[in-house]
């Protein structure tokens, strides 16, 4: 995993994490959240993402926030949204787990 | 090993049963998360990047089989299988899920367990020398001093509150294993010229962005002092500790700013004023806590010394090669200490499974007076195992791939969770560790280089302890790049060593090379294998290794 590139274009996406599981989630307007960023809605305007964080359903998710995304094709600008939107780099679990063969799964 | 009193476990059960009434109204949403994130934190729950984490308190580092077990089964049951031992002796989960910490907790106080204090500007989990109670030259069992403050300090209705987190650590032992100097407050048990047992208490130390060696505020504190000292010290951290700026809120800072001779003058001061309402601790109070911590009987054990181990290692090369590093000579002439490393090449520095974690028990249970010990360098202590058990111990462990021969040494790496898992990192720890220990882990390469103490940190506050690293290894953010700073000749033992930073910092492309460069400079510069890296590094100084590492700039 490689710190990514600054991008052409920038998008913004709203994210947060689950007040239930803590999982790492994504506002898919107009009204989910979701799991993986390439369901995420990507504003391309910030103040519309910043009025849109304003109303999102804030008591499901905890510390909902901005990132920086690249665009079209969603994918984060920093490499801690990187780990964020994917999962630890030291085993294979977290949301790469969701995205590939569960058979590919490295215990400790 | 001490149990909890009646006290104790109803407290704690307490405890649960208010957080489960708080998550269960956090959940209805009668609760925000303002006000609920207090509450979570003073019962150990963190939320972290990808998940909610649970840190548990291991007073002082002591466990039996049975929580080990029950570590295990939560592990399994709310966690992905397995644990993070932390260097504050503790034990993280990374994954387990709001609805479900009530249970784990209630499961937890089923062992005498909690995660009481392991979070919030409280007095924190009393940590001690992970050789407690089996080290040879011992000036007696320092997890008495570590329980008495952990029930002066558990819920201490002053200290609830202070200006920022405090750390006490413990050692009775001339060599420092705790790390004492760079704690808020450091106690070294030792004795007077009267032979009398006494506290040397150190005052200031810590790491983050400001490393501080404490200082120190009394030679020796009479032992039944103790608490009402402790009591004036935090009373004038409350008071005078500053709350203008949490990076300036330690303990640290206010010695810093005032000199350890003003502070040492107002907790006199004050101590002299409350003195007289302490009537000294009831004996029988103080002997039934050092009852909990009276060592097995020793005699029991067959006759077999360290010498006569010689005839197993004979027979497998590999378990001596492990001994080597891995066993500590005890207190008693049958016995060893045991050292299970959770470094193996490869893994993550501090992670067992829970499989892992029920062979350790077992082991414990069987053979070793069913005592465990987790070290702040996130390894596991068996400390009381007869010397006619290694060779059994040895293969059981080997099993669950347990023997990796290098504490001590290179691979042996202290690393925080780092930005794969703490919302605070500013760059990734583990892949950094795995990727030393992979490059130079190898038997024959890390016997070489020989006694070596890698830490790293993926943030400035320093959880992984790189200021005190041989080598130290900070992780930052660069411009949403990941950037390494090197720091040499750090050393958290009795030597108290804050590291020299080499130079501007590396990517982590660079950062490999650059520790090979160093490894290399050390190798060349040595009198010979019996210099260790930090004693070349004192005697050469910086000089060598930066002209190794910028050579343009030389």
């Amino acid at each position: 995993m490689t710190a990514p590139k600054t991008p052409a274009k920038i998008a913004y996406v709203i994210t947060a994490n689950d007040l239930y599981d803590g999982e790492v989630v994504f506002w898919a307007s107009p009204t989910l959240w979701q799991r993986q960023l390439a369901q995420a809605h990507a504003f391309t305007d910030k103040t519309e993402a910043e009025a849109e964080l304003a109303k999102v359903r804030a008591n499901e998710v905890v510390g909902a926030y901005i990132i920086d995304v690249a665009h079209p094709k969603i994918r984060p600008t920093h490499i801690r949204e990187e780990i964020r939107a994917l999962g630890p780099s030291n085993y294979f679990h977290g949301k790469q787990q969701d995205y590939a063969d569960a058979t590919s799964k490295r215990t400790p | 090993m001490y149990q909890y009193s009646e006290f104790d476990q109803t407290y704690v059960r307490d405890r649960v049963k208010t957080f489960r009434d708080q998550v269960a109204r956090r959940i209805d949403g009668v609760l925000t998360e303002d006000e609920f994130k207090p509450l979570r934190l003073q019962n150990g729950l963190y939320l972290q990047l990808h998940a909610y984490m649970l840190r548990i308190a291991i007073p002082y580092g002591t466990l039996n089989s049975k929580q080990m077990r029950q570590l295990a089964m939560i592990a399994e049951r709310w966690d992905k299988g397995y644990g993070h031992f932390t260097t504050r002796q503790n034990i993280q989960f990374n994954w387990v899920k709001l609805k479900d910490v009530p249970d784990i907790l209630d499961a937890l106080a089923d062992v005498d367990m909690h995660a009481i204090q392991t979070s919030g500007n409280c007095i924190r989990n009393v940590t001690a020398d992970h050789f407690a109670g089996a080290a040879k030259d011992e000036v007696e069992d320092p997890r008495i001093t570590a329980e008495l403050l952990r029930q002066w300090s558990t819920g201490h209705p002053e200290f609830v509150y202070l200006p920022r987190k405090f750390k006490i650590a413990v050692s009775a032992t001339p060599h420092d294993r705790a790390v004492i100097a760079f704690h808020d407050i450091g106690i070294s048990i030792t004795k007077n010229d009267k032979g009398e047992i006494g506290y040397r208490i150190m005052l200031g130390g810590g790491l983050g962005r400001t490393p501080m060696i404490g200082a120190e505020l009394t030679p020796f504190l009479p032992k039944a002092e103790l608490l009402p000292y402790m009591e004036a010290i935090l009373h004038i951290y409350n008071r005078y500790g500053r709350r203008d700026n949490k990076y300036k809120a330690r303990v640290k800072i206010l010695v810093h700013e005032q000199g350890i001779g003003k502070v040492r003058d107002e907790i006199d001061t004050y101590y002299q004023s409350i003195r007289h309402r302490f009537t000294g601790l009831p004996p029988a109070m103080y002997a039934a806590i050092a009852q909990g911590f009276a060592p097995p009987d020793f005699t029991t054990a067959p006759a077999k010394t360290r010498a006569d181990l010689a005839a197993d290692f004979a027979i497998s090369p590999r378990m001596q090669a492990w001994a080597e590093t891995s066993l500590a000579p005890h207190r008693h002439p049958n016995h060893s200490m045991v050292t299970i490393s959770l470094k193996k090449p490869g893994d993550t520095p501090g992670d067992a499974s829970a499989d892992q974690m029920r062979v350790i028990a077992d082991l414990a249970e069987t053979y070793a007076y069913d005592e465990i010990r987790i070290s702040h360098e996130q390894n596991v202590i068996l400390p009381h195992v007869p010397n006619a058990h290694i060779a059994t111990i040895f293969a059981a462990l080997d099993q669950a791939k347990l023997t990796a021969a290098n504490i001590g040494h290179i691979s042996d790496i202290i690393a925080c969770p780092g930005m794969d898992y703490c919302s605070l990192a500013t760059a990734r720890s583990i892949p950094v560790a795995m990727d030393i220990a992979k490059k130079f882990g190898d038997l024959k390469t890390e016997r070489n280089i020989g006694k070596l103490k890698i830490k790293i940190s993926g943030c400035i506050n320093a959880c992984g302890h790189h200021h005190v690293g041989h080598i130290g290894i900070l992780g930052l953010d660069r411009a949403g790049v990941e950037n390494y700073q090197i720091t040499l000749g750090g050393d958290g033992s009795e030597e108290a060593a804050i590291g020299d930073r080499t130079g501007p910092g590396f990517s982590a492309e660079a950062l490999l090379p650059a520790i090979e460069t160093i490894l290399d400079v050390y190798l060349a510069e040595r009198h010979d294998a019996s210099e260790d890296f930090l004693a070349c590094y004192r005697r050469v100084g910086m000089v060598p290794f930066k002209s190794a590492l910028y050579p343009t700039a030389h």
